[in-house]
C-alpha cells in the first residue's frame, strides 16, 4: 500500500526495501521535504480525509450510522457497486472508460434467470453462460474501440442503451424472478452470509475484498501492471516497446464487463428479482468512486487502494445523509458536490506539489 | 575495417490514399555506422522510418537485417531483430517511474511462493541506477522519480540508455536533439558516439544539418519521398546538404 514518488505511479518500496534494505536510503540529492510532500503526493490520502470526515459529520449528527445495524446495511450493498468500480479502476487507468457496466449489471442476471428459470438449467451452468455473454459484450466494445478507432464514450454509449433497450424488451419491463437460486450449488458463493456477533456480511463483501487485493497486486506489481499503466499514459510509446496495446484495452473491457455481469448478478440474487432497469446510471457513480480515489480520467495513473475508499465514501454519502435528515433521493447532489470538492483539493495540491518541485530544481 | 551491410532497404514505396510517401527509396546502414537520414518535412522520412521499426507496411520493396530478408508485422518483430527506435517525445510514459519506464514491455520478474510472478523490483531499481550513473547526467536522477519530472535531455538519455542495455544493435533517433538546450544537445550527441563506439549502428533523423555532421559517418537525404543524395559526411558540406534538401538547385549527380 505504500505509494512513494511524487505522482507516485507507485513501486512497492515497503517489499523492495525489505529485500535489499540499501535500497530504502534515499537517493542523494534528493532534498525535498520528504514528510510533507509524500503526505500531499499520495492520492489516497485526500480521499481518505474526506471519508473521515464525512464519517465524522454523519455519527456526530446520528449515532445510529455506526451501529452494527447500519453498517451491515452498507456493507451489503456497496460491494456490489464497488466490483463494477475495481474493473473500472483498470480500464481508467489504460485510458478508457466504459458506459455499458449499468446496463451489463442490469442485462446479465436477466439473461441468466431467463436461462435457469425457462431451459431449466442449473444455476451454476446459467451464472457461468452469462459472465461468457458479459466477456463477449466486452470483447465487442473493446475491438471497436482499438480496431476501428470509436472513441470509447460512444462505443460504449451505444452498447449501454442496446442492452439497456434488450433487458426491458425481453423482461417486457417485468423482473425476472430469482428463485431458481434458491438451495442451488452456487447460491452461498454469491450470496452466503457470514455472521459475526451482530454484524452480517454477505459474500459479495469476500467478492469485493479478493478481487480488491487481486487487481491491486496486478497493477502495482506485474508486468501487465505496468502495460496498463504505460498504455493510459502513452499509448504510442507502450507500443513502440512491442506492447500490444490493443489486447491489453480489450483484456480490460473484458474484465470490467465481466464484473458487470457478476455484480448485477449477485446484486439480484441479493435483492430477489433481477429488474431491467437495476444498474441504471451505476456507470456513472463507478466512474465518480474511481476518481474520487485518485485514479485518472484521462489515463496512466490508478489506485484501487483509492477506490476502495471512493467505494465507502459514496457509500458513506448515500447511507448518512438520509440519517441526518436529507431524502434519500437527494444523494446526488451530495455525490456532485463531492466530485467538485476532491477535484478542486487535488488540483490544489498539484499546484502546491509544483511549487515544491519548482524550489527543488 | 570491413564493413558489413546491417540493415538494407530497397524499392520501398509506400502510398497513402493517392498520395505517394516514398517511391523506390533505398536505404542502407552498415554494421557499427551512423547514418544521418535528413529531409524537409513530408520528405518521406519518417514514413521510411515506421517502415524499418515495423509500424507501417510497406507497398513495395525489400528488407533484410544481415542480408536475411524480414517481414516485420509490427514493432514487437523490429524489436526482437534488434532494431529499437526512439521517436520524438514518444517513448516515455511521463506518468511512469525512470526504472518502470527502463524497463516497460520487457519487465524481469520473479516468482513469489514458487509461482505468483512480480515485478523484480531489486533488479529493476539496481540496473535503473547503474544504467542512470553511466549516462554522465548533471544530478542523480532517482529511479523511483517518474519521468515528468525530468528535463528533456535526461529523457531522451534514459530513452537512448534503454535502447542499448536492451542490447538493440539498430538504434534509430527521430529528432533527438528537438526541443533540447545546448548543452543536452551535446550530452545527446556524445551518447550517440559514445553507441557507436559500443558497436551500434545508428540512424539520426533530423533536420538540424549542423548536429547531423558532428556525429554521422554517412548523410542521406530525401526529398518529396525519392533518394536525392547518399554521402559520406567527411565528402560533404553544410552548404550541400542544404541544397539537397531543399533542391534549390539541381542535385550534384553522384
Amino acid at each position: 500500500m505504500d505509494t512513494p514518488a511524487l505522482t507516485d505511479t507507485d513501486t512497492d518500496s515497503h517489499a523492495g526495501a525489505s529485500d535489499h534494505p540499501v535500497h530504502n536510503s534515499p537517493a542523494p540529492g534528493r532534498s525535498r521535504s520528504p514528510v510533507l510532500n509524500r503526505l500531499f503526493a499520495r492520492r489516497e490520502a485526500l480521499p481518505f480525509a474526506l471519508l473521515v470526515a464525512a464519517i465524522l459529520w454523519f455519527w456526530s449528527d446520528n449515532h445510529t450510522f455506526l451501529s452494527l445495524l447500519n453498517i451491515s446495511g452498507m456493507l451489503a450493498y456497496a460491494p456490489e457497486l464497488g466490483i463494477m468500480a475495481l474493473g473500472m479502476t483498470l480500464l481508467l487507468t489504460a485510458g478508457q472508460f466504459d458506459l455499458s457496466v449499468g446496463s451489463v449489471f442490469s442485462f446479465i442476471p436477466i439473461l441468466v434467470f431467463i436461462i435457469a428459470n425457462n431451459l431449466h438449467v442449473a444455476l451454476t451452468v446459467a451464472v457461468l453462460v452469462g459472465l461468457a455473454a458479459a466477456a463477449v459484450i466486452g470483447l465487442i466494445n473493446g475491438i471497436l474501440v482499438t480496431k476501428f478507432g470509436i472513441t470509447s464514450f460512444l462505443v460504449t454509449l451505444a452498447t449501454q442503451l442496446i442492452l439497456a433497450g434488450a433487458a426491458v424488451y425481453v423482461t417486457a419491463g417485468f423482473p425476472e424472478a430469482t428463485l431458481a437460486a434458491t438451495h442451488s450449488a452456487i447460491e452461498p458463493l454469491l450470496v452466503g452470509t457470514v455472521n459475526i456477533g451482530r454484524l452480517e456480511l454477505y459474500a459479495g463483501l469476500f467478492w469485493f475484498i479478493g478481487l480488491a487485493l487481486i487487481l491491486d497486486y496486478v497493477l502495482r506489481q506485474t508486468s501487465f501492471g505496468n502495460w496498463i499503466l504505460a498504455t493510459g499514459g502513452n499509448r504510442e510509446a507502450a507500443r513502440s516497446r512491442g506492447i500490444r496495446v490493443d489486447r491489453v484495452t480489450i483484456g480490460l473491457f473484458i474484465l470490467t464487463a465481466v464484473l458487470g455481469g457478476l455484480a448485477g448478478t449477485i446484486s439480484d440474487i441479493r435483492v430477489g428479482s433481477a429488474y431491467p432497469t437495476a444498474g441504471q446510471g451505476y456507470e456513472l457513480q463507478v466512474i465518480a468512486m474511481a476518481v474520487i480515489g485518485g485514479t485518472s480520467l484521462f489515463g496512466g495513473s490508478g489506485t484501487i487502494v483509492g477506490t476502495l475508499i471512493g467505494v465507502i465514501l459514496l457509500q458513506a454519502i448515500s447511507n448518512g445523509v438520509v440519517l441526518v435528515g436529507f431524502p434519500g433521493l437527494a444523494y446526488p447532489m451530495f455525490v456532485g458536490a463531492i466530485i467538485l470538492v476532491a477535484m478542486l483539493l487535488q488540483s490544489g495540491l498539484r499546484q502546491i506539489n509544483i511549487g515544491l518541485e519548482r524550489r527543488r530544481r | 575495417m570491413t564493413p558489413t551491410t546491417h540493415v538494407k532497404m530497397s524499392g520501398i514505396s509506400k502510398s497513402f490514399g493517392g498520395v505517394e510517401a516514398l517511391s523506390d527509396v533505398d536505404f542502407e546502414v552498415e554494421a557499427g555506422e551512423i547514418v544521418g537520414l535528413l529531409g524537409d518535412n513530408g520528405a518521406g522520412k519518417t514514413t521510411l522510418i515506421k517502415i524499418l521499426s515495423g509500424a507501417l507496411r510497406p507497398d513495395a520493396g525489400e528488407i533484410t537485417v544481415r542480408d536475411k530478408p524480414v517481414h516485420f508485422r509490427g514493432t514487437r518483430d523490429a524489436i526482437a531483430a534488434g532494431i529499437e527506435t526512439i521517436h520524438q517525445g514518444a517513448t516515455l510514459v511521463d506518468q511512469l517511474t525512470v526504472s518502470r519506464n527502463l524497463f516497460l514491455g520487457r519487465e524481469p520478474t520473479r516468482r513469489i511462493l514458487g509461482f505468483l510472478p512480480r515485478l523484480d523490483w531489486p533488479t529493476m531499481r539496481e540496473e535503473s541506477r547503474t544504467l542512470l550513473s553511466q549516462m554522465g547526467l548533471h544530478r542523480t536522477v532517482d529511479p523511483d522519480g517518474v519521468i515528468a519530472s525530468l528535463s528533456g535531455g535526461e529523457r531522451q538519455s534514459v530513452a537512448i540508455s534503454r535502447a542499448m542495455y536492451f542490447e538493440s544493435d539498430l538504434i534509430i533517433l527521430d529528432e533527438p536533439t528537438n526541443n533540447l538546450g545546448l548543452d543536452e544537445t551535446r550530452r545527446v550527441l556524445s551518447f550517440i558516439r559514445e553507441a557507436k563506439a559500443a558497436g551500434r549502428s545508428i540512424v539520426f533523423i533530423t533536420h538540424n544539418v549542423f548536429h547531423v555532421f558532428q556525429v554521422v559517418d554517412r548523410i542521406v537525404v530525401l526529398r518529396h519521398g525519392r533518394n536525392v543524395g547518399n554521402v559520406p559526411a567527411a565528402e560533404t558540406s553544410v552548404e550541400e546538404v542544404e541544397r539537397m534538401i531543399t533542391g534549390v538547385e539541381a542535385v550534384a549527380q553522384r
